[in-house]
């Protein structure tokens, strides 16, 4: 029913203000709320889309950090790293969930670049997740990494992830694809991400303008 | 016949049949203001039903409105009049992102 009015500005009790699209604070009547659907200005609600929830910026410190209380109201998890950069080279992304560092709990199989840019390779093994090179330590580079975590809070099955990521060299195992599994049936609340999925044991600090997103996607 | 006023607030459930109010036997209850508040994250949608327990007919009164973020809807334009022992029922799509607040008047 496109076409209704709504947000009439010569009303005899003042202008009514019509929602915009994402926002409509206040207290709103069905009359107003039927009129505003009408006149197609009325927010739809967020089944099966995706949402914020945290965020860590990257300062040169560290690199290890978590993200603690997971929300369990989504139906999958994202993590994003963008612009992402390192203090120097050395090793790839390493994941725990749950606080849970028993590397026969985790598994993996990837395909990645490697060391010269006409060059792909493949591994697959046991332990902390492992992914070549990121971000790739060269001051030029910018790195991004995405990691989808599916059906997260169902604390009845295992975790199953997929991850990729990109760089602006081929070679150096710094783009690939990647497979992982936690074999532990349980919610994921905690994510710890570090440097030294690689090399356990040696942190390479995350430096600026590195960002690491998670989001939510649907919702259970 | 006494009259009683009453405000009930909860916090909506993720689906219909957690968070209910109940009519007591051997009254007639009128729903003054039914309000839905999102104080979660993003827009979520409410529904409220009014089951007719003498009928034995469960019916909305609102399905799937949409609420913004920090808006509030009045789900029911007027009054609504309820049987003993009928039953209200207002959810949304995820737990702690609609807050509910009713303001009804029992007559026993």
């Amino acid at each position: 029913m496109t076409g209704i009015s709504a947000g009439k500005t010569w009303s005899r009790i003042g202008a009514e203000v019509a929602p915009t699209s994402s926002d409509a604070s206040g207290v709103w009547q069905m009359q107003e709320v039927a009129e505003n659907v009408g006149a197609g200005t009325w927010p739809t609600h967020v089944k099966g889309t995706m949402e914020y929830i945290a965020q860590y910026a990257a300062d040169g410190t560290t690199g290890l950090f978590s993200f603690t209380s997971i929300p369990q109201k989504y139906r999958s998890l994202r993590i994003v790293m963008s612009q992402g950069k390192r203090v120097g080279s050395g090793s790839s992304i390493g994941m725990w969930f749950n606080s849970d560092s028993t590397s026969g709990n985790y598994g993996y199989a990837k395909m990645y670049g490697s060391t010269t840019n006409s060059a792909y390779t493949y591994g697959r093994s046991a332990g902390t997740i492992s992914m070549g090179d990121c971000p790739t330590g060269n001051a030029a580079d910018s790195q991004m990494w995405i990691c989808d975590i599916a059906n997260y809070s169902n604390a009845s099955v295992g975790t199953m992830c997929q991850v990729w990521q990109g760089a602006n060299q081929q070679g150096g195992y710094n783009t690939g694809l990647m497979g992982f599994g936690y074999s532990v049936a349980s919610a994921i609340t905690d994510i710890e991400i570090n440097s030294a999925g690689y090399n356990p044991g040696a942190l390479y600090n995350y430096d600026t303008p590195t960002l690491f997103t998670l989001f939510g996607i649907g919702l259970v | 016949m006494a009259n009683t006023f009453k405000v009930l607030n909860w916090s909506a459930a993720a689906a219909a049949g957690s968070n209910t109010y109940t009519v007591p036997a051997a009254t007639t209850a009128i729903v003054l203001q039914l309000q839905a508040a999102n104080v979660g994250s993003g827009t979520h949608p409410v529904s409220a039903t009014v089951a007719d327990t003498t009928a034995g007919n469960t019916e909305f009164i609102a399905k799937a409105v949409s609420v913004p973020l920090n808006a509030a809807i009045g789900l029911v334009a007027g009054k609504q009049v309820l049987e003993a022992t009928d039953v209200l029922d207002v959810f949304s799509d995820a737990v702690s992102q609609i807050d509910v607040t009713l303001s009804i008047l029992e007559i026993s």
